[in-house]
Order: structure tokens, then sequence, then C-alpha cells
């Protein structure tokens, strides 16, 4: 039914199924309530025609207490569906935002809890993800479109039944309605189309629009003098945007229009046909004004139904990609094993053996056959040219990706074996990329060990040892300062700031058994950089011999690098040199070239 | 409450938001939104809004001419019965089945017509608001905009109308008057059939009722709506540092899932519990209004039938009469309503917005005409003191400098010294609060700036990434370029300068291709080939006759080699430019004609690199410390 090219391998029935379950876990009182409450509605007002009808004739033939009876009857209709429909509405509403709820909690523990960034970072899932942030609002509409469609239909048996009771040949009335049924969706889904071909130009649109009113870009704009070109290109794009949209909806209106005129053809053969038998003293007088409005009701049912089904189409793809990312969650978790324990304290070190990595949907692996024994209790430095596969062997180590060959063994253990949760609460990291969490800054410290997220001196320490004392000078309610300009009395910060809360994050595990710093001080100065890592060192050194804990580091400043214990260096995926500085240095290789370059620059 | 943004913080400082303001939540704001709204929608396309309503109201009284020629069916067919469709009633009876043909189908014909035109309207109204809003914003030609907290808080409410899709407005409003006019044209059909004394005992009565219900509900909506609540905010925040790749790091690394999840269910939780409250508030309502409207109608009613039943008033007004009591439920239809709010609520900020940039406008501008490249003698900063708004200390007091048109100045000290703010005062995307800064001996404020920053190129530290193709990545640096010949040839030139050669060949659609995995056959950059692409579009305005570049911080990115070519290259890049390099780095600035050490808001040294050693100042001592890191044991051969 639709030529989304992204839908996910899920049928739609068992998207409803699960969709439902969530709904009547959700609130199953009030998931019945609704339901009742509507197909009531739906039944009493489809009454109306056959009230009206029968008013008619009552009065008519003088019969005083009918007459009484169907006045009740179609101000019940009028009144009692108008108001069980808005009642319903409301009803819904709570609904779908307990079922949206529960469905959203659920995608997140899936998604984070998926031990690895597989979701995240392949292609094809990340299009799912991102697909159900932009329809998530959908997750609540499932069960409400369902029950409309129980509703509809409710509707459309009362009013044939009626239809039969006049004329059983007006029973073949709804067959007018087949072309609407036939090409009706097709006409809805014209728009759908629409939606898929004007997608780019509107996110275009998006970019121009965020390019021009956003703090970021505004420098070059301006010094760019791309004030005219930026105006004219969203306007295009708008312009695009809205032509497609307007091609394709002049596309569907032509089939919905011509569709429902031929039904209104039948429609007006019916009103001939009882007007006939009226004229002919065959059908009382009634019938007429009933068989009127049954036939609106008629057109309105088929023209609903078929929206109804697109609509219902729509929102269950959304469901089914959710079905979709869960299966796969629940697969990745399955798939591993975990019958070991975190050791408490390295005593050899890290090994890694003969890893290969490689992306998905890329030919060449990222990492080739790395061999290399991380030795406990030492400082590690990884160096290399960008793109040689440094951050990934850092992923790799804290198990966010799964080698493609080969193993990463802790202690002799294979961190496949590992429940990563529980290897995960003796790692910590610090990244150049780090996440900004626009918190109270206590909290976007001290996430970084939630056991002491409460503990103001734990925080107080990690900010102390990762030299941000500044930052939180200069935050006006220290660490209650909420942080993010966007938020009430929200604070802004500047990247080296963000950086220095991330650094003081990733030093609230006291006793890591492996620090990963992925260039956390980049946007930091060299002098800084340099105290910092000395402090790290040299502090902790005790320490780290007790529970034989390593550093990784990255770095581009080889005045840092040579203070490790180990220094390798990555280059296009393979391991070429290891050793200490010293040791490097006297090979004569790249390493001691990188280095002969940065020192060349300090040579008087 | 809405929660205000504050200007992106620069150089270490901070800049707390002012108070929060809120947008009022209540009716009266609302209706202010809804009246600002139409009032933009229709001087925008006055024409065009005119038809749709039109069309809506048509729409919305076919059923009622239906009705009408219904109940002159009911009243024809006893006159025709038993003498055939031959017999004058008979005639007029085919006459009146035609018209009702005839207005079933125009009844889908307008439907269709008013439903395309309401899509059609829709993306017209979004293209013309986000235009609107961009057209503000790029007026303003500096960075006060952005770096006043206030302004900034305006910029980002404004900002807002994006969220919520204004288009939507267009859709409510067309329903919310076919709906409107459905249902006075039922009471109208109504009051045409009754016996007259009955307009004001029963047709009056029953619209009113409706109306007032009509009215009842949507106050309830109002108090319902969790629209600007930040707990909802917040949730969606959580939400996505739980699902994005952004965040999925640290999320897996500190294990910090559940708790996230936990929070997100709290914040939802306040959500639905507040507006469940608020409905259940209204179940009262809501029954006492269905028994009201039950006994009215009922009353009313009773009373037609009765007037019928004494033949005050005949049956086929009666059925007319039927109908019309079911087309006045459209008055209480809440249809639209909700789209109305939600395109109409960011609109008064949008107005508030274009006051805002309206009253920079009007200042006069003075101009000085010069011609041809700038600078050929200098450029000279002038006794310029700057304040950032907001900010309690000044930056620069009284700043002086003096830089020599041709030579090459680089400019160090730490963090929040002042560095990039000279810079962006040279660029005039800040100015001045006294003082002044001259090109050639004239005032930056006297020049245009559209003809000095043709002068000026620079790569900032935090440069722009656009997700556009490659070839308007490095073009935008020399826009009036863009759509001329042989410019594709320039652009290879100026990425091969920048050391970006690779990086472009690699593309797979080549400088056609977009620079962002959004966009179909698009590609991600890492932050290194981002950096080269960036450098190489300052390269492209000086290869259109910029002359002064100026360098921020412009191989934070780079690995050593790339850092290190570039710098090797860095005489003949800048031969012939007066070019301004920062950097906190001591070893990249050392080939500079001349350096200055910035430090709280002054020039505390100047002179070449040799000259500065010689010194032995706090440059001299600052390069030793770094250099003496590469130095110890001797472990460098030369």
């Amino acid at each position: 039914m639709t030529d989304d090219t992204t839908r996910p391998p899920i049928s739609l029935s068992t998207a409803a199924r699960v969709m439902m379950g969530f709904t009547w876990r959700a609130d199953r009182r009030l998931s019945t309530t609704i339901l009742v409450l509507k197909l009531v509605g739906a039944s009493i007002g489809a009454l109306f025609a056959l009230w009206i009808g029968l008013l008619t004739e009552a009065i008519v033939h003088r019969r005083p207490t009918e007459a009484a009876v169907l006045v009740a009857g179609v101000v019940i209709s009028v009144v009692v569906n108008s108001m069980l429909t808005f009642g319903a509405d409301r009803l819904t509403q709570t609904l779908s935002e307990r079922a949206h709820h529960l469905v959203e909690r659920r995608l997140l523990e899936l998604v984070g809890g998926t031990p690895t960034l597989e979701i995240q970072e392949t292609p094809e899932h990340l299009t799912q993800l991102e697909r159900l942030q932009d329809a998530s609002w959908e997750f609540g509409e499932v069960v409400p479109t369902l029950i409309n469609i129980a509703q509809t239909g409710i509707q459309l048996v009362v009013t044939l039944v009626l239809l039969a009771t006049l004329d059983p040949w007006l029973v073949l009335l709804p067959l007018f309605g087949i072309p609407i049924i036939v090409f009706g969706p097709k006409a809805s889904q014209v728009w759908y189309t629409a939606q898929q071909f004007a997608a780019e130009p509107m996110r275009r649109m998006g970019v121009f629009l965020d390019l021009s009113t956003l703090v970021g870009p505004a420098k070059e704009i301006r010094l760019f003098r791309l004030r005219d070109v930026v105006r004219r290109r969203f306007a295009e794009a708008a312009e695009e945007s809205r032509s497609i949209q307007t091609r394709f909806a002049r596309k569907g209106e032509m089939i919905r229009v011509s569709t429902r005129i031929f039904f209104v053809l039948g429609y007006l053969g019916a009103i001939v046909i009882v007007t006939r038998q009226v004229v002919d003293g065959q059908a009382p007088l009634g019938h007429l004004l009933t068989a009127a409005v049954l036939g609106g009701q008629v057109l309105n049912l088929i023209a609903g139904s078929s929206m109804l089904a697109v609509w219902a189409t729509e929102v269950l793809i959304a469901a089914s990609r959710f079905v979709y990312l869960d299966q796969l969650g629940r697969r990745i978790r399955a798939a591993a094993a975990y019958s070991a324990d975190v050791p408490a304290r390295l005593a050899t070190g890290i090994r890694i053996d003969n890893l290969t990595f490689g992306y998905f949907g890329r030919d060449r692996p990222t990492l080739l056959g790395l061999d290399v024994l991380l030795p406990a209790g030492k400082t590690v430095a990884i160096v290399g040219d960008n793109g040689a596969g440094k951050s990934t062997l850092i992923k790799l180590l804290s198990g966010m990706y799964v080698p493609t060959e080969g193993h990463i063994l802790i202690d002799g253990t294979d961190l496949a074996r590992l429940d990563p949760d529980v290897w995960r609460a003796r790692v910590s990291a610090g990244f150049q990329d780090h996440a900004r969490f626009e918190f109270i800054a206590a909290e976007t410290v001290g996430i970084g060990d939630l056991a002491r997220l409460d503990e103001p001196e734990a925080v107080a320490d990690a900010v102390h040892r990762a030299a941000a004392n500044d930052v939180l000078d200069a935050l006006p309610a220290g660490l209650q300062t909420q942080l993010g300009p966007t938020w009430d009395h929200g604070v802004d910060l500047s990247g080296g700031q963000w950086q220095k809360l991330a650094i003081a994050r990733a030093m609230m595990r006291r006793t890591p058994l492996l620090l990963l710093l992925d260039e956390p001080t980049a946007a930091i100065d060299a002098e800084s950089e340099h105290r910092l890592f000395e402090s790290w060192t040299e502090a902790a050194r005790d320490l780290r011999e007790q529970s034989g804990a390593i550093t990784l580091l990255v770095s581009h400043r080889f005045s840092t690098v040579r203070m490790a214990d180990l220094i390798m260096v990555l280059d296009g995926g393979r391991i070429t040199e290891v050793g200490s500085h010293d040791e490097l240095m006297r090979a004569g290789g790249q390493y001691a070239e990188m280095f002969a370059i940065q020192a060349r620059a300090y040579q008087p | 409450m809405l929660p205000i943004a504050v200007a992106h913080a620069d150089n270490g400082d901070l800049r707390v938001s002012p108070q929060p303001t809120s947008l009022d939540p209540h009716a009266s704001g609302r209706r202010d939104a809804r009246r600002t709204a139409f009032r933009l929608l229709f001087r925008a396309f006055p024409r065009r809004t005119s038809l749709l309503l039109l069309l809506a109201v048509l729409a919305g009284l076919m059923p009622s001419v239906f009705a009408a020629l219904v109940g002159v069916l009911i009243h024809l067919a006893p006159d025709a019965a038993g003498r055939g469709f031959g017999s004058p009633a008979g005639h007029q009876l085919i006459l009146t089945l035609v018209a009702i043909g005839l207005v079933l189908v125009l009844q889908e014909i307008v439907s269709g017509a008013e439903s395309l035109m309401s899509i059609d309207m829709y993306r017209r109204f979004d293209g013309y608001l986000f235009g609107r809003l961009i057209e503000l914003t790029t007026r303003w030609d500096d960075l006060d905009l952005f770096d006043d907290p206030e302004k900034a808080a305006q910029v980002d409410r404004a900002r807002r109308i994006a969220d919520y899709g204004p288009g939507e407005f267009v859709s409510g409003m067309q329903t919310k008057y076919a709906s409107r006019a459905g249902g006075i044209a039922s009471a109208i059909l109504l009051a045409t059939v009754v016996p007259w004394y009955y307009i004001l005992a029963i047709v009056l009565p029953l619209t009113i009722i409706w109306v007032a219900l009509s009215y009842a509900l949507q106050a309830s909506h109002y108090r319902a709506d969790p629209f600007w609540a930040n707990p909802l905010r917040r949730a969606n925040y959580l939400q996505r540092i739980g699902l994005l790749p952004e965040w999925a790091k640290e999320v897996r690394i500190f294990g910090l899932v559940g708790w996230i999840t936990d929070r997100y269910s709290t914040e939802w939780r306040r959500v639905i519990e507040t507006l469940q409250e608020s409905r259940r508030a209204d179940r009262g309502m809501l029954l006492a209004w269905t028994a009201g409207l039950l006994l009215a109608n009922a009353a009313a009613l009773a009373l037609l039938v009765r007037s019928a039943w004494i033949g005050a008033m005949s049956v086929a007004a009666l059925a007319v009469a039927v109908q019309a009591f079911l087309g006045l439920a459209a008055l209480a239809s809440q249809n639209g309503d909700v789209w109305i709010e939600n395109g109409a609520a960011a609109m008064p900020e949008l107005v508030k917005y274009q006051a805002l940039i309206d009253s920079r406008a009007s200042a006069p501008a003075r101009r000085t005409d010069v011609s041809g490249p700038l600078p050929r003698d200098s450029l000279s900063f002038d006794g310029v003191g700057f304040t950032y708004p907001g900010r309690a200390s000044a930056l620069f007091e009284s700043f002086d400098l003096r830089i020599e048109a041709g030579t090459s100045l680089a400019i160090v000290g730490l963090n929040g010294a002042g560095k990039t703010t000279l810079a962006k005062l040279l660029t005039g995307l800040c100015r001045p609060d006294h003082g002044r800064i001259a090109v050639d001996g004239v005032d930056l404020a006297d020049l245009d700036m559209h003809v000095w920053r043709r002068s000026v190129a620079a790569i900032f530290q935090d440069f722009t990434r656009y997700e556009l193709s490659a070839r308007d990545n490095i073009a935008f640096g020399a826009v009036d370029s863009l759509g001329q010949r042989g410019l594709d040839d320039r652009l290879v030139s100026a990425g091969r300068d920048a050391g970006a050669r690779d990086v472009l060949e690699r593309l797979p659609h080549g400088l056609d291709t977009v620079l962002s995995r959004r966009f179909p056959g698009g590609v991600d950059l890492s932050g290194g080939q981002w950096q080269r692409i960036a450098l190489a579009r300052a390269l492209m305005a000086t290869a259109n006759g910029a002359r002064v570049l100026v360098l921020d911080e412009p191989t934070a990115h780079l690995d050593v080699r790339a850092e290190v070519d570039l710098f090797d290259r860095f005489l003949e890049l800048t031969h012939g430019l007066t070019t301004v390099l920062i950097s906190h780095r001591f070893s990249t600035v050392r080939r500079a004609d001349r350096i200055v050490v910035l430090e709280h808001g002054r020039v505390i040294e100047d002179g070449s690199h040799d000259e500065l050693v010689a010194h032995n100042g706090r440059y001299a001592a600052m390069f030793r410390l770094q250099a003496e890191r590469y130095r110890r044991a001797g472990d460098v051969d030369d």
C-alpha cells in the first residue's frame, strides 16, 4: 500500500498487536470505556435517519405516543451522540498519552539498553530510529485509529440494515462506493508520496532557516555576505516543496472528487427510486426522508473508512518500526552470553588479540589484526593521523562495538563474556566529542558515577581533579546552576568549559580499571593539558598500581604523549610501532618523525 | 513559562538568562495570537485567503441547501402521489431532484477545491513566515542580536514558530470556518421553516446554547493545554539523550539508561496528571451541558412537533427543521481548534521580533566612498572600548593596535584574553562602544559594511559546517562568484591550497556531494576534513579579492602532519595579504612577521619571534616551557 522503501520487515498485524498490548497495559478500564462509548455513540447516531422518517409518519398518521417517543429518539441521537463523541475524545487523549509514554519508555530502555552502538551507528537501523523520532506521536494513535475503524464498521452495518428495510434494492447503494474504496486509498497515498518527494526540499528549508537564525553560523553568514543567497535558496526550497505537494494534492483531489461524484449519482438514483415509490403510493412519505439522510451517511462512512484505512497503515508502519527495533535490541542482548565475572583488579592487563573490526557497509576493515598487551597499572598513549582507527579502538575496549574477528582479553577473560553493564561500571571516559548534558552542574558532573550523584563532596572532588574549579567559580549558583541556555535561568558555557565538565564527569569514578581519554583536552591549551595529564599520572599512581588500572590516552600533542609508559602508533588500521618514548625515538620510525615535526616548531 | 535562550558565550565568560517571561498561557493571550495569525495571513495573501474562506463557507452551506431541497421534495411528494411525474407537481418534483443532484455534485467539487487550496496555502504560509524570520534576522548585520541576552531570547522565541508548523493555522481556519458556516446555515434554515414566533423561542436559544458549549469546551482545552509546559520539554530532551547518537557513548559508559528513563517517566507523568486533572474537572461540566442540551432540544422539538400536529407547520418544514437540529451541533465543533492554536501560538513573538529589528533599521547610515581593495596602508584600533552586552566588566577599555597592510600579525594569549573578540571587531561583527577601528584612516563605522566585508576573509574556531554541497561550502567564501563559469576549477584550486584535495577527490558525487548524511547521496566528514573545507572557503575569498585574512585557531582539528604542512606553506598562502593569526599554540605563530601577546584586554608584548624571545618576557617564558617538553633528554636530532 505504501511505496516507502524504508518500511521494516514487520507485518502490520504484529505491529497492531504489540501496540494494543501497550494500550491495554496503559489502562484496561479506560480502553474498554472508550470502545463502549464510541460504539454506543455510533449506533445512536446512525439511527437518526430512522427516527426522523418515523416521526414524519407518526405525525401524518396521528399517533401521539409514537411521536413523543420519536422526539426523544431524535434528541438523543443529536445530543447524546455529540456529547459521547466529545467525552470519548477526551478519554482517548488521556489513553493516547499514557500509551505513548509506555511505548517511548520502552524505546528508551531498549535503545539505551543495547550495549553496543549497533542501532545508532548502522545506517539502516538509524533510519528506523530517526523515522520513529519524526513520527513518535503516532504511537498513541494506533488504538484510537483502530477504535475508529470499529466505530465506522458499526455505523455502516446499522445504516445498511436501515436501508434494507426501506427497499432491498437500496442495499446496492454502497456498491457505488466501490471506486472510493478502490481508488480512495490511492488518493490518500498520493499525499504520502508527496511527503516523501518533498522531504528533501523541506530539509533544505530547515538548513537555510538554521543557517540564518542560529548563533553558530551567524558570523559567517554576515562576514561572507551570504544574506541574499540564503534568502534566495530558502525561497527556492520552499517553492519547490510547495509545488510538489500541490501537484500531488491536485492529483489526489481529482481522484477523490470523481469517485465521490460517482457515488453521488447512485445516491441520487436511490432518492429517485424512493420518490417514485412515494409518488406511486407504494411507500410512506417518511421513507423519502430516511433515504435522503441515510444516503448522506453512507457517503461519509465510505469516504471516512478509506481515509481511515490509509491512516491506520501509516500509524502501523510507525509502530512496526518500533517493533523492528524492539526485536533487534532483544536479538543483540540474546546473542551475548555473559558467563564471567569482572575482576576486582587487573593482574596482567588487557590483551588485544588479533583484533579486526570493520564498520557496516565498508569494504575495508578499520582495524586489522591488532595484537598488543596493555599492561596493568600503566598509562598507554595512542597516536596516529585522523582516521587511523584510534576512536574505534576506544569503543571496542568499552564494549560498544563487538570485534569482527579476534578478542579483547581482560586478564585472560574474553570481554564478550563479561556483562557490558558490569564491565563499564569499572570503566570511565572523556571524549573530544563529549556530550552536553544540560542538567544542573552537579548532575552534569555527578552522572559520571550515579551511585555518588547525591554526594556534593564527590562531585566537588571530581571537579577539582579535572582542574575545572574555574568553571564552577564562574557559575552563578555554583553546582546548582542549570546549564544550557534554553532552560529557565540556564547558563551557556564555552566549548572549553563544557569540555572541562566532561573531564570532571570522567573523574567521578574513583577506581576504574580502565580510564579512556579520547582527546578530551583538544579545546584546552597545551599547558593545561600537560598539567592535567601530569596530575592524572602522578596523583593516582598509587591507586592505579593497587588496582592495576590502565589509562588509555589519545592525543595529538606529543609533549603529553611522551609521558605515557607505552605508546602505540596506529596507521591505516594497523599497529605499526609500540614502545616507550625513548624506544620509539631510538627506532627512528613514524613516531620519531611526528615527534620531530612538532618539536621542530619549538627549536630556537 | 517559556525558557529563555542566552547568546552563545565565548571566551569563557558566562551570561545568565534574564528572568523568564511567560507567554500568557491563557485565553486572552491565545485570542491575541489567533488575531495576529489571521492578520498576518490575510496581509500576506489577501486574495487567496478570501477565496479559501469563501470556499470554506460555501462548503459549510451545502448540507443546509440539501436539507432544504429534501424538504421541498417532502412537500411536493404528497401532491404528486397518485398523479405521477407527468402532473405539474410531478414536474416540480423532477426539477427538485435535478437540483438535489446538482447540489450534491457541487458540494463535492467545492470541498475538493477547498481542500486543495488549503494544502497549497499551508505551504505558502509556512514559507512566508520562515522567509520573514530569515529576512528579519539577516537584516541585522552584526552579532549584537545574539550577544545581547535580551535580544537573543527574542530571536529564540521567534524561531519557535518553526517548531509548531504555522501552516496548520490555515487548515484550522478552513475547518473552523466550514463548521461555523454549517452551523449558522442550519440556524438560518431553522429560522426560515419554523413559525415566526419560534425564532425567538427556539432558534435563538438553541443557537446560543451550542455556541456557548463551544466556548466552554474551548476554555477547558486552554486549561488542559500543555503547550509551553516545561516538563514536556524536559521529557523530550531526556528522550533525545537516550536515543540519539550524540549522547550514545556516554550513556553507555556511565550506565545512564535507567536514570534517564526514570526521569523521563517522572516528567511525563507530571504532564499526564496535569492534563487528566483538568479533564476530570470538566467531567461534571460535560454532564451538565449534556443534560441542558437534552432538555433544550427536547423542549424545542416537542414544540415544533406540536406545531406540525396542529397544522401550524407543514410536515416538510418539520423534516427540514429536524435536520437543522442536527446541523446546529456543528456550532460546538472543536474541529480545527488545535491546529489554530498550534499554528498561531508563536506568531505574536514574530511580530515583537519584527519590532525589535525595525528599531535598529532606522539608524541613519553614514557612508564614505572607497574604491579598490582595502587596506592599502593600515588597519588600526584606536582607543577601542568593548563590553559584551549584559556583562559587568569591559573586555577592552582603551585598546590600541596598528597593523601594517601586507604584513602578518599573530595574536597569542590564554583563553579568555579577548583574541576572538578582536577578530570580530575587525570584521565589523562587533561594534566598539567607544574609540574606532580604522581602515586606511577611515572609521569602519563610516564604511559600507558590504564593501568592507568583501575585503575581509576569516576562518573562525567554530567555523560553520554547511549541510549543502561541497561546491557551496567552498564557494560561499566568494559569494559573488556563484554561478560563474570556471568556478569549479577555482574551487578545486582553493581546496588544494587548503590541503583538502583528498577530501574532495573522495566525494562520491564530486562537488555536488552534499556534506551531510541526512541528504540523499550525502556524506559526513570528520572534524579534520571539515576544517580543511572551511579553510578552502577562506582561501576562496582571498582568491576573490579579500586582502585581509583572519585565521582563528585554524588547525585545531588537524593532525600533526596536516598542521605542519599548512604552516610550512603559511608564507606562500598569505603572500601579499594582511594576515591576523590567532592561536594559543606558540609553535604555530612564530612564522608571523609580528606577534602580540594579549592579556586582560591589553597588548603586553609586541615584536617578532626573535625579538620576543630576546626580550625574555611572558612570550619567551611560555615558549620555552612548551619547547622544554619536547627537548628533554635531547631526543630531537636535527
